[in-house]
């Protein structure tokens, strides 16, 4: 399972991780070997087996939609903002 | 191009037939988010009202509204779908400014319901079926805002979180009033059922629109999707221009580009989409932060008994229990404010009246003007006033279309308008005898054609005591009393 | 003063309760311990000032006020939120990151009269085996003789492991997602404890996989890990796979002894590349158990090999999303413009602010679920791991618990196993089974390898009976008697 540079490249773009040329060819041979070692796992038999969502097999708790919620204020929020104005957030510009 | 329905686009090569499907986001009516206690309020300050997990900070995790879920549960059964009894939330990866999470909790296999339809009207007499695949719940995105400063966009994250029920028909629709009119009655259901306001402007109701065309009895073309159209005509002119484009390009031999694109509202055309040029892959999977959704049958039963009447049981009521038309049944059914009105307006008094004035008076006037029922100067109560005096003959209906036009203009009561014009419809028989006394008197020679046989004169009778009385004379008794008089 | 760091959790409490020492000068002691043992690097943060301060409030208290944890010093991991603390998860990426409320857990134990005296170094966002991964460097086993070849602690959780290995504090708090409590607790000489999935709440704990985190307490004793678990458990209703299934009482019986107890051995956790120390230690392991009248069983549980695979697609996958927030936008590191545009700021910053190893797992979470890998990885790993409960839940039909070694060897020099993750991920092969079925685990120490280094054995039950657990874990502890601690002074 040879996973090429342009593929390394492809899925580091889908994560958002910016890569150098050297981490690009490291992280292929990586995960080459990483995925080569799952191969094992294809080998188990796992017809009409379910896949397992939750190891406790329980019900979603609800909650209710009260109005009785304390606010967290804009300057609690916006307190760790790397970039704001006034009390937006603020990123480079996105072009539609 | 054919007038006839639906409408085909014709090219040099022949006619191409038009395949629309459309995805709807009806935000949910809650006072608190889906999976958070944020505020899913309208119309706060900026990252106002937020709950921690509205901005995705770290060790957060979702809890889902337990309300949400009865009102996705009512939508479904209002829409004749499915409720399923199991279904599963699954993230949705993709990075967006808006997105805090960098996914968003949707529901990408087993939504919520399944398998609905509403009718459409396709003319006067037939409808047409428009199947329902899916409504799934999942989380709205924040607000990206693009024009506040020349390098940076601002984010704002009140909405991103708010209950979403994406609404997805099978590609059914077959040109552009037909769309319009689904998203019209999409709308009216959600919002008799009390689960989405419906409210375009602010945004409660999106939709993306699906366009394809092919020659008949072929197979689908490649589509494009038509993002974020946020009113009804923008919804139909996006389509219709949409249409003519791939039809253009296929005609000249060119194929078409399967990609995301939004409706330029000024120049009326639709562009690609930059920033969707990527392809995505959302690579979905079940939301390990959340366990399956189990919903017992009591749960959804119990709903089903608190479903309001709905607009198609309204309209069929209407006809079968008041012998409306179908045109005048489907116009009082068309909107939620309208059946209340008439609702109102019909409540002790004959409903075929009611249904008359609302339609020709009152729709006649507010069309004129461009205004919605909402904003009618004359309320439901106000108009039962009026149309009471004229039951009671205090008024001829004649005279009451006046009184309408002046409390229109006004919002004065009718019985003020009344008082202060001294309209009030004479009845009074020993009063109307005296003037009937006095036209016979002064008109011999129609009274002797009356007694040569000619009935028709009768009429200019009529006419001469409602000259004298400026229309006020009850028509009935007037015509009573001249028969009664020439016959003497 | 000495005598106080000695002295185990339950036997604080008494001190404390009975007022025959001040909390303050309690907390003075432990600080004077941390300070002295700063060169093994393994605190993020020193929360001692507030420490102090609530030390005096504590001692103003009347006793019968004292809450049940009244004025015990403990150290937390750097995962969970703890207000006006920062909060990193050992990464650039949350370097000044201040968390604006509490978790769960550490609300429990504050509320209970805990009183945090750090935050402790960690694996980046809890990835890895070693403590060589955080971004304030790599955290030292208080073990090391030469630091010319300084050992790990283990990881993820070897700071809190190494801060009770040097009696820096009564307990430490550790997350658990594939082993991160139980092998440090094995390399340092320490108990790790890993309860049910769903017992301790996971909100405010900065999510690494969600379907496996777990909080837990790294200790001394078995007797102080069931103490502390009890007052960090809880149904948590913000916490959605929180399970509403009450704690049974850890204390009441848990010195009953194991007569009677059926022990199960799994024939696949006798690995041929398995070095015979640790081989002699399950046997010893097994023979102490024996001898205080428990029954030793041969039992199996097949698809063992398939487990570390099979959590290594999982794990990175759920990561790749949860991981997804980080981002630049909200909170935390963003690179330094300027910038292209967005993609090009979302790149930088999660390129700069990741280490390696995220990046890695990242990498291979974001690949088994992309299109046209998603079955044939992810959901094939979620049937496997299926599989993998089901032989538990077999294996518990016919035994009680399971006993097998922690990890496959002590703790290896910092470094060693760095540029070769596989090698790294096979640390995990003993604990990953049970973190993948949920179910609550422990590491007790043993003895000493051929190094003199700490080596640990561990137990598993069902799931929700870590009453059972831990008086198995108390019986081994007996007879193990190891009363070994790092000679500090080198």
């Amino acid at each position: 399972m040879f996973i090429e540079k342009k593929v390394t490249k492809k899925i580091a773009f889908l994560a958002r991780i910016g890569l150098t040329e050297k981490e690009e060819e490291q992280f292929s041979r990586d995960l080459s070997n990483i995925l080569k070692w799952m191969e094992e796992l294809k080998k188990v038999d796992v017809k009409n087996i379910e896949p397992l969502r939750n190891v406790n097999e329980t019900q979603l708790i609800e909650r209710d939609d009260a109005k009785s919620f304390k606010n967290i204020s804009q300057d609690e929020l916006l307190s760790n903002a790397p970039k704001k104005n006034g009390k937006f957030f603020t990123v480079p510009k996105v072009l539609e | 191009m054919s007038n006839s329905r639906p409408h085909k686009i014709s090219g040099k090569t022949g006619d191409w037939e038009i395949v629309i499907g459309l995805e709807v986001h009806a935000q949910v009516s809650s006072k608190l988010k889906l999976f958070s206690n944020g505020s899913a309020s309208f119309g706060s300050n900026e990252n106002e009202n937020l709950d921690f997990l509205d901005i995705g900070l770290p060790g957060t995790l979702p809890t889902i509204n337990s309300y949400v879920i009865d009102q996705a549960i009512k939508s479904g059964l209002a829409l004749n779908a499915k409720v399923n009894n199991f279904s599963i939330f699954d993230r949705k990866n993709y990075f967006y400014p808006d997105l805090p999470l960098g996914y968003q909790i949707s529901q990408y296999k087993d939504p919520i319901v399944s398998d609905g339809y509403i009718d459409i009207d396709i003319n006067e007499s037939e409808t047409k079926k428009i199947r329902i695949e899916r409504l799934h719940l999942e989380q709205d995105a924040g607000k990206s805002i693009h024009d506040q400063s020349p390098e940076d966009s601002f984010i704002d994250f009140n909405r991103a979180g708010v209950a979403l029920m994406e609404i997805v028909s099978h590609p059914d629709l077959s040109d552009w009033e037909e769309a319009g009119d689904y998203v019209a009655k999409l709308r009216n259901i959600l919002r008799f059922a009390n689960t989405c306001d419906g409210n375009m402007q602010e945004g409660s109701l999106r939709c993306d629109a699906n366009v394809s065309v092919r020659k008949p009895n072929e197979a689908l073309g490649t589509r494009c999707e038509i993002k974020n159209l946020n009113s009804i005509k923008n919804l139909m002119k996006a389509i219709e221009f949409e249409a003519k484009r791939q039809v253009k390009l296929l005609e000249n031999g060119d194929t078409i580009d399967q990609e995301t694109r939004l409706f330029d509202v000024n120049s009326g055309k639709t562009r690609t989409m930059r920033s969707k040029e990527e392809a995505h892959d959302y690579r979905y999977f079940p939301d390990p932060d959340l366990l399956p959704l189990i919903l017992k049958k009591d749960r959804i039963n119990k709903i089903f008994k608190t479903l309001p009447e709905l607009p198609s049981q309204l309209k069929e009521r209407l006809k079968s229990q008041y012998n409306l038309g179908t045109y005048d049944a489907r116009v009082i059914s068309a909107e939620l404010e309208t059946a209340k009105y008439f609702e109102d307006l019909s409540e002790g008094r004959d409903a075929k009246q009611a249904a008359n004035w609302i339609i020709t008076n009152l729709f006649g006037k507010l069309n004129e003007l461009n205004k919605s029922i909402k904003d009618s100067p004359i309320s439901s109560k106000k108009l039962g006033d009026l149309l009471d005096f004229v039951n009671s003959g205090t008024l001829s209906n004649k005279i009451a279309k006046d009184v309408f036009e002046e409390m229109f203009k006004s919002s004065k009561e009718a019985k003020d308008i009344i008082e202060e014009k001294g309209l009030k419809q004479i009845s009074n028989e020993d009063d109307i005898e005296e003037l009937v006394d006095k036209i016979i008197s002064e008109n011999e020679t129609q009274v002797k054609q009356f007694k040569d046989g000619n009935n028709k004169v009768l009429g200019w009778f009529v006419g001469q005591i409602m000259k004298l009385t400026k229309g006020q004379a009850n028509p009935s008794i007037v015509n009573k009393i001249i028969i009664k008089k020439l016959n003497n | 003063m000495n005598d106080i760091i000695k002295l185990t959790l339950v036997e604080t409490v008494d001190l404390i309760k009975t007022k025959q020492v001040s909390v303050k000068e309690i907390i003075e002691t432990y600080i004077k311990r941390l300070q002295e043992t700063e060169k093994f690097n393994m605190l993020s943060e020193k929360n001692y000032a507030e420490a102090l301060n609530l030390a005096d409030k504590a001692d103003s208290k009347k006793t019968e006020d004292f809450r049940p944890l009244e004025g015990i010093p403990i150290a937390v991991k750097d995962i969970f939120c703890t207000k006006g603390n920062k909060t990193t998860a050992s990464s650039k990426m949350l370097n000044n990151f201040v968390a604006p409320y509490e978790s769960t857990v550490t609300r429990n134990l504050k509320e209970a009269g805990s009183i945090v005296l750090c935050k402790t170094n960690m694996d980046e966002f809890a990835m890895g085996s070693a403590s060589d991964t955080c971004f304030q460097g790599e955290v030292i086993n208080p073990w090391t003789d030469d630091f010319s070849k300084p050992l790990t602690p283990g990881g993820s959780s070897g700071g809190s492991a190494a801060v009770i290995a040097a009696s820096g504090a009564c307990f430490s708090l550790g997350t658990d997602t594939g082993g991160s409590i139980r092998q440090p607790a094995s390399f340092c000489g320490n108990v790790g404890l890993k309860p049910t999935y769903g017992r301790c709440s996971r909100f405010g704990i900065i999510a690494f996989a969600s379907s496996l985190d777990q909080a837990g307490p790294i200790t001394k004793t078995v007797e102080d890990a069931a103490y502390a678990l009890t007052h960090m458990a809880s149904w948590d209703k913000n916490d959605s796979t929180s399970v509403n299934v009450p704690l049974p009482n850890l204390l009441k019986n848990i010195k009953e002894g194991v007569r009677g107890l059926k022990v199960g051995i799994p024939k696949e956790y006798i690995i041929d590349e398995m070095s015979d120390e640790i081989q002699k230690l399950l046997q010893t392991g097994s023979t102490w158990l024996k001898e205080q009248g428990a029954e030793i069983l041969e039992i199996s549980l097949p698809n063992t090999k398939v487990a570390l695979p099979c959590y290594y697609i999982i794990a990175p996958a759920e990561a790749s999303a949860n991981l997804a927030r980080y981002d630049g936008v909200k909170f935390g590191f963003r690179a330094d413009g300027p910038f292209r545009d967005l993609n090009d700021m979302y790149c930088k910053t999660r390129g700069e602010g990741f280490g390696k190893e995220v990046k890695r797992r990242l990498l291979i979470g974001t690949y088994v679920l992309s299109s046209g890998y998603y079955d044939a990885y992810y959901i094939h790993a979620q049937k496997v791991r299926r599989k993998i409960v089901e032989d538990f839940n077999d294996a518990f039909k016919i035994v009680d618990v399971i006993l097998s070694p922690t990890a496959p060897s002590d703790a290896f020099v910092l470094g060693e196993k760095k540029e070769d993750p596989i090698n790294m991920y096979l640390n995990d092969v003993f604990t990953v089974p049970s973190s993948l079925a949920g179910l609550p685990a422990i590491s007790v120490p043993a003895g000493l390898s051929n190094n003199n280094k700490p080596l640990g054995l561990q137990l598993i039950s069902s799931k929700f009976t870590e009453d059972t657990l831990l008086k198995t874990a108390y019986a081994l502890e007996k007879a193990a008697s190891f009363s070994f601690t790092p000679s500090l002074d080198k």
